[in-house]
């Protein structure tokens, strides 16, 4: 799906938005309230009630979305839901007459910004991480890296078998303790500072240059087979990050959406409650 | 020692298999390392890391290196072993069976770990997505709303409902500012200054729930406010039902909020008699393009005290029982001081604002007429004047004066008689007495006529000389202090302009003239509220809504019972 919503039936949702924008302003800058600008004049009942409707009917898309209709109408539902999304910004502000304060109005108002900021940010995900991440694994699926690190994983065992115990340990280690992702903010980073691969390619590669004779063919095989792994982590781990990032914004959109949706229940009922 | 090993690999569909393999040595290691007897493939096994001992007193077991060895499970450093014992060696379970006849020792190496799917347990041991490292949409999403909810509905409304028996109205309630509300949380801006000593305070206006604040509320406080018209003669739906918030919307900063577009008024004043039938008042709903001349109210007969609203393009005449010519007393010319000598007069040498720059300072005979004007009626004594403003108090003061000076004696005037030219001092008697006293009644007569002639109280009076003329007087002067009572105006913002710009004094000859301003004069700068290129004026700017006189907005009664 990716960019494709964004250009869904010749910008069509593209035109409704700022159609309704341009109204807006239009209306605003036309209309002279007897007061201050403000939202309990009638332009600002008409931009709330329209602004209220927006935003629970964008948040229906979230149950739409799990109804897995046909992608097309899926891709107008998002088309809609983020250019219609975006006009809120207009709208709202303009329903605010530019009047905020430390309450449950402006609290409201900046719950929304900060759910379109995210949902921006969720535009710029879709549009920019696939394509990192189909390039970051080259071509090969995670599956495909993941049987690799543990063909890699077997042979360092088998290289190490006639090792010292040390070197043996150290490859178990790997083997047994190596981890990718983690935490939130271990999979954001796309690094694991405590990687037990990494610890053993630096001490085996250490060791390899003071090992018996005997033993220095097994133990520069296992330093290029560690590092060669140490690769394919690296990989996975980047992959980790992106799929992360791609991730994380809608960890803030949705749940602030919720926290947006209390904050306007409130917000209705109060200045109603103390009309 | 003759041992027999027996390798055992279980099969997948059940049974195992044997490899025998037999070993003849005094000593029987263990380990990783090829040169081991019992051989353990396995990297989790240490190169060297057992041995068995045969001894005399049995069979006995012995780490090597720090790798950990078990007997039946416990870790151990050497210990005797006996036919059924388990040895533990890494993922190889070594059990002492009972020996053939033709071996000292028999064992069984079974490896019961095998090594795991490296890739199964890679995956088991990395969490890959943000659902598996502990983050929650629904979990949060439900944290969050209901943080709100609660904060911002549940706690305000809850507190509202706790302190409600409390709500007596009204911003001194004491019970309120000693209570935490958390419906400030909902206070939409800032209140007005006069407000923000009960801002905390939501009750005081917001009285009921869901019900839009009432005029009662506000009358807590501003009881006495007139209405803009009598409901009862005009009980029109939108006067009688008018809202104090209508027009005053608090929670838009510190200044006192009205409405001033003149939409408002001019919604009823474009066309006032199709909602009032009775009223006498003309259509206004614009200054620059829709309102009436002005209307000075004059006066018109001072006798009976009549004011009559005149419009100015009806050209006025006030009848103020005052004879004053502006044209004259501007014009340098013509102004000469007693002395003889010119006196310029200027606008402010007569008309002073009052402070504030609403009204002018009442013009006084004695401040700003009588250095020119002077009340003398003798040229013997050309410093006495009469006072002005009590014609009775005047006869008298001029029969005490010229008894006076009959009675004293040393006149210098060539025409009196000898008694009253006498030297003073000198005693009088009876019959010179009345010689005196006669010719002052003579003189005081005379000087009273002159008082009460044209060319002095009637210069700038009308006379009345109706009885004896003790009582002869003038009529009371009635100059108009406010020509139009119900709107403001202040000269304090047109300080910039001269006098003569708006009133035309320099050509008025008689204080008939009401040298108000025409609407047009105004209208050279000023217009509708709407205007972009004139000064924008709404009806507010100087008219009130809360018309002076008018029954209260709200009852008192009202106000009482809540």
């Amino acid at each position: 799906m990716h960019e494709g919503f964004l250009v869904y039936n010749g910008f069509r949702y593209l035109k409704v938005a700022t159609f309704l924008c341009v109204v807006a302003i239009a209306l605003y800058a036309w209309d002279v309230p007897p007061d201050e600008p403000n939202g309990g004049t009638w332009l600002g009942y008409g931009l709330g009630g329209i602004g209220a409707g927006l935003i629970v009917w964008l948040m229906w898309f979230g149950m739409r979305k799990r109804k897995y209709g046909t992608i097309g109408k899926l891709q107008g539902w998002l088309s809609a839901h983020v250019y219609l999304g975006a006009s809120l910004i207009i709208i709202a502000t303009l329903h605010t007459g530019f009047q905020f304060g430390w309450n449950l109005h402006t609290l409201a108002y900046g719950l929304m910004m900060v759910v379109i900021g995210s949902g921006f940010f969720g535009i710029y995900a879709y549009a920019r991480y696939p394509q990192l991440m189909t390039q970051n694994r080259r071509d090969e699926t995670a599956d495909d890296i993941y049987n690799e690190i543990g063909e890699l994983d077997r042979e360092c065992r088998q290289v190490a078998s006639d090792l010292p115990d040390e070197v043996v340990s150290l490859v178990l280690a790997s083997c047994s303790e190596t981890r990718i992702g983690g935490s939130v903010i271990r999979q954001l980073s796309g690094t694991d500072p405590n990687c037990a691969t990494a610890r053993a390619f630096d001490k085996v590669r250490e060791m390899a240059a003071s090992a018996a004779v005997e033993h220095g063919t097994n133990m520069r095989k296992l330093v290029t087979l560690l590092a060669m792994k140490a690769t394919h982590l690296r990989t996975m781990r980047r992959e980790v990050q992106l799929k992360a990032l791609m991730e994380i914004w809608l960890y803030f959109h949705v749940p602030l959406s919720f926290a947006l949706l209390a904050a306007l229940v409130g917000h209705i009922l109060s200045v109603f409650y103390y009309w | 020692m003759e041992l027999r090993i027996a390798f055992l690999t279980r099969r997948a569909k059940g049974g195992v298999s044997t490899k025998e393999e037999a070993v003849s040595a005094d000593l029987i290691r263990v380990g990783r390392g090829t040169e081991n007897e019992v051989y353990l493939p396995d990297p989790r096994v240490h190169l060297h890391m057992a041995v068995l001992r045969s001894t005399p007193d049995g069979l006995f077991m012995e780490a090597i290196g720090t790798g950990p060895l078990r007997l039946n499970g416990n870790v151990v450093r050497n210990a005797r072993v006996a036919v059924g014992d388990t040895i533990g060696v890494g993922p190889y379970d070594i059990c002492v069976v009972d020996p053939p006849e033709d071996k000292d020792v028999a064992i069984t190496v079974e490896l019961t770990q095998p090594m795991g799917d490296d890739v199964k347990e890679l995956k088991e041991r990395s969490r890959t997505s943000l659902a598996t490292a502990g983050m929650s949409k629904r979990a949060w999403a439900w944290l969050l709303f209901l943080v709100v909810a609660i904060g911002f509905i549940g706690l305000p409304i809850g507190t509202r409902f706790m302190h409600s028996d409390d709500n007596t109205g009204g911003p001194l309630s004491v019970a309120h500012k000693e209570q935490i509300s958390f419906d400030i949380a909902w206070k939409s801006g800032e209140m007005m200054d006069a407000h923000k000593f009960f801002a905390d305070d939501c009750a005081a206006c917001h009285v009921k729930p869901f019900e839009m604040t009432t005029n009662q509320a506000c009358a807590v406080c501003h009881a006495d406010e007139p209405h803009h018209a009598d409901p009862v003669k005009f009980p029109r739906a939108d006067l009688v039902q008018a809202r104090c918030a209508d027009c005053h919307k608090d929670h838009q900063g510190p200044t006192p909020l009205k409405i001033e577009n003149q939409t408002l008024c001019a919604d009823c004043h474009r066309d006032l008699k199709s909602g009032s039938p009775s009223t006498t008042l003309e259509n206004a709903s614009d200054f620059g393009s829709d309102h009436p001349e002005f209307k000075p109210t004059v006066s018109t007969d001072p006798s009976k005290n009549v004011w009559t609203r005149i419009s100015l393009a009806d050209n006025p005449k006030e009848v103020s029982d005052l004879k004053f010519p502006h044209k004259t007393h501007l014009d340098p010319k013509r102004m000469r001081r007693p002395d003889g000598k010119s006196a310029t007069l200027e606008c402010a040498s007569c008309h002073v604002e009052e402070p504030g720059g609403g009204l002018m300072v009442k013009i006084d005979m004695e401040t700003h007429c009588s250095d020119c004007h002077r009340l003398t009626f003798d040229k013997l004594a050309p410093d006495r004047v009469v006072s002005h403003g009590k014609p009775k108090q005047v006869v008298l003061e001029l029969r005490e004066y010229y008894a006076a000076r009959a009675l004293e004696g040393g006149v210098p005037e060539k025409t009196a008689p000898a008694v009253v030219r006498r030297r003073p001092g000198t005693k009088l008697t009876e019959p010179q007495r009345k010689e005196a006293l006669g010719w002052a009644k003579e003189k005081w007569d005379w000087a009273a006529r002159y008082i009460f002639s044209a060319s002095q109280c009637g210069s700038c009076h009308m006379l009345i000389k109706d009885g004896p003329i003790e009582d002869w007087t003038v009529k009371p002067v009635r100059v108009t202090a406010r020509w139009q009572p119900l709107s403001f105006f202040s000269h304090d913002s047109h300080h910039e302009m001269n006098c003569v710009d708006c009133h035309e004094a320099s050509t008025s000859v008689s204080s008939a003239d009401v040298l108000l301003p025409k609407i047009d004069s105004c209208r050279d700068c000023h217009s509708g509220g709407n205007s972009t290129s004139m000064v924008p004026s709404t009806c507010i700017m100087c008219h009130e809504f809360h018309t002076p006189g008018q029954p209260p907005m709200v009852k008192l009664k009202e106000t009482a019972q809540k």
